[in-house]
């Protein structure tokens, strides 16, 4: 028998993946700007965070509303609990989208620079990590959500590498010193949208097993 | 006798006060108790829930021995109080009764006098004889269940003048004059308004400084809010026991889990 409360929180479940959508696309439209060089596309992405920030209100409305109305427990306090994170990492994630298309404006202005496919690459596997854990979310898979943890590392070591060479280039070329930091904030939000969506990853684990992995090895041992 | 468990990898011993042993209860053919293994910790609040019909009514009323007033009644299986056999022939179940106390869903005061209510079991056994003890007894009983206050300049009143959440507490002090070591509860609260709920509440959390306690409530919030441990029943089985935090954030029987948050059946 599904009750009010069931359909209470399919509704929230379903305001958290329009979150998720409306993260991805800005996410995606960063990226895009900042590598096809579009302005117009960086200004919508500035001007859709404001959609995600209300979108992250209103679920904590829900939240509020779920847990004085229906005292929820077990798996359903899970459920609500996780979601009230993802949702606070979403709003970071568009943050971080929103702080690409500002720096891509800056960069759009002057010449590329050649670093720029190190720092495509570090945007694939940031976007794939987001990607995966939307689908991880939409099925509740734990696997999948342990297989987005373990790519953290590797966006993790991209980011380092990027910064290195943009200090070597900044010691070798002054002139390249206002497009170099804009590129190290640019790849420093990449690298953070794999750090949220590792966050994301460990709350759905935590809804579907019940145990916290965040700040521990445990996920590879539970998941493996 | 005490139970070994663990808190995280910490290894605690935590003496037993009660504890059923392959507990099967038979009414004529009707098996409405399976091999019931539960050890009931001193001084803690253990939770029996489950759906109406599920046994755990039937299961609480064998910890006294009440289901002795019903015919065709029959018990198999170990019960022991502090290591002693509840159904052991020479047991005086009339001290059992005194040991173990009990207090029901509806409030059911003698009619009598507010001070004879208290006074009357004491009396019989024979405890309080000198002077003012039944005096100090009574006003003991009704402060340790939080009455006294309300009723201390009116005890000659009729019991059934007081309100039904004050009836409730009054059956509570009358179970605490005799001074019970176990007090079993059945839904204590179910007939109650949200105030007086909550002066039963906070009245179980102080009385298991000194008593064990063992509910049974339909009340999920209830159980997760008076409880150290929560037992599940179902269909007279016992599914699951664990500490109260661990059944209501991640039980681990798909059962409980689905009792619990409202999807069963």
């Amino acid at each position: 028998m599904e009750t009010h409360f069931h359909k209470e929180l399919e509704k929230l479940e379903v305001q958290i993946m329009k979150m998720f959508a409306l993260t991805e696309r800005a996410l995606n439209a960063s990226v895009k700007a900042l590598m096809e060089r579009s302005d117009s596309l960086a200004e919508e992405v500035i001007q859709g965070d404001q959609a995600i920030n209300a979108l992250e209100v209103e679920i904590e409305e829900s939240i509020l509303h779920i847990l004085a109305l229906w005292q929820p427990v077990a798996w359903d306090l899970r459920f609500v609990m996780g979601c009230s994170k993802i949702a606070n990492d979403l709003e970071r994630l568009g943050d971080q989208a929103t702080n690409i298309a500002e720096r891509a404006l800056m960069l759009n202005q002057r010449p590329k620079l050649t670093l720029m496919n190190a720092v495509q690459s570090l945007a694939d596997v940031s976007l794939c990590m987001y990607r995966s854990v939307i689908d991880a979310f939409s099925k509740l898979d734990c696997d999948q959500a342990a297989q987005v943890c373990g790519q953290d590392n590797t966006a993790d070591d991209l980011n380092i590498k990027i910064i290195r060479c943009l200090i070597d280039f900044m010691s070798s070329e002054n002139v390249i010193v206002e497009r170099a930091v804009h590129t190290v904030i640019v790849a420093n939000s990449l690298e953070r949208v794999g750090d949220l969506s590792t966050n994301i990853a460990e709350n759905i684990y935590f809804i579907v097993q019940g145990i916290n992995v965040k700040h521990s090895n445990r996920f590879d041992s539970k998941c493996s | 006798m005490v139970h070994e468990m663990y808190e995280g990898n910490r290894k605690m011993t935590v003496p037993v006060k009660m504890e059923t042993q392959g507990l099967n209860f038979y009414y004529q053919e009707f098996k409405a108790l399976q091999d019931i293994n539960i050890a009931f910790f001193a001084y803690q609040v253990t939770a029996l829930i489950g759906p109406s019909g599920c046994g755990k009514s039937t299961y609480l009323r064998c910890l006294n021995r009440m289901n002795d007033l019903i015919s065709d009644i029959r018990v198999q299986g170990k019960i022991f109080l502090d290591q002693e056999d509840i159904y052991a022939s020479d047991l005086d179940v009339v001290e059992l009764r005194r040991r173990v106390g009990m207090v029901f869903q509806k409030p059911n005061p003698f009619p009598k006098s507010i001070y004879e209510n208290i006074a009357y079991a004491p009396r019989i056994h024979g405890l309080a004889k000198k002077g003012t003890q039944m005096d100090d007894l009574v006003e003991d009983s009704l402060r340790k269940a939080g009455l006294w206050d309300e009723v201390g300049d009116r005890l000659s009143q009729p019991a059934t003048s007081l309100s039904g959440g004050q009836q409730q507490r009054l059956c509570i002090a009358r179970a605490l004059a005799m001074d019970p070591e176990v007090l079993l509860m059945d839904e204590p609260a179910s007939a109650l308004d949200p105030l007086a709920t909550q002066k039963i509440e906070e009245l179980i959390h102080e009385l298991k400084t000194r008593l064990t306690i063992i509910i049974v409530t339909h009340n999920m919030q209830q159980a997760a809010r008076v409880s150290d441990r929560t037992a599940f029943f179902y269909m007279g089985q016992l599914i699951e026991i664990d500490a109260t935090d661990i059944m209501f954030t991640r039980p681990k029987q798909k059962q409980t889990e689905e009792y619990i948050t409202g999807r069963f059946g």
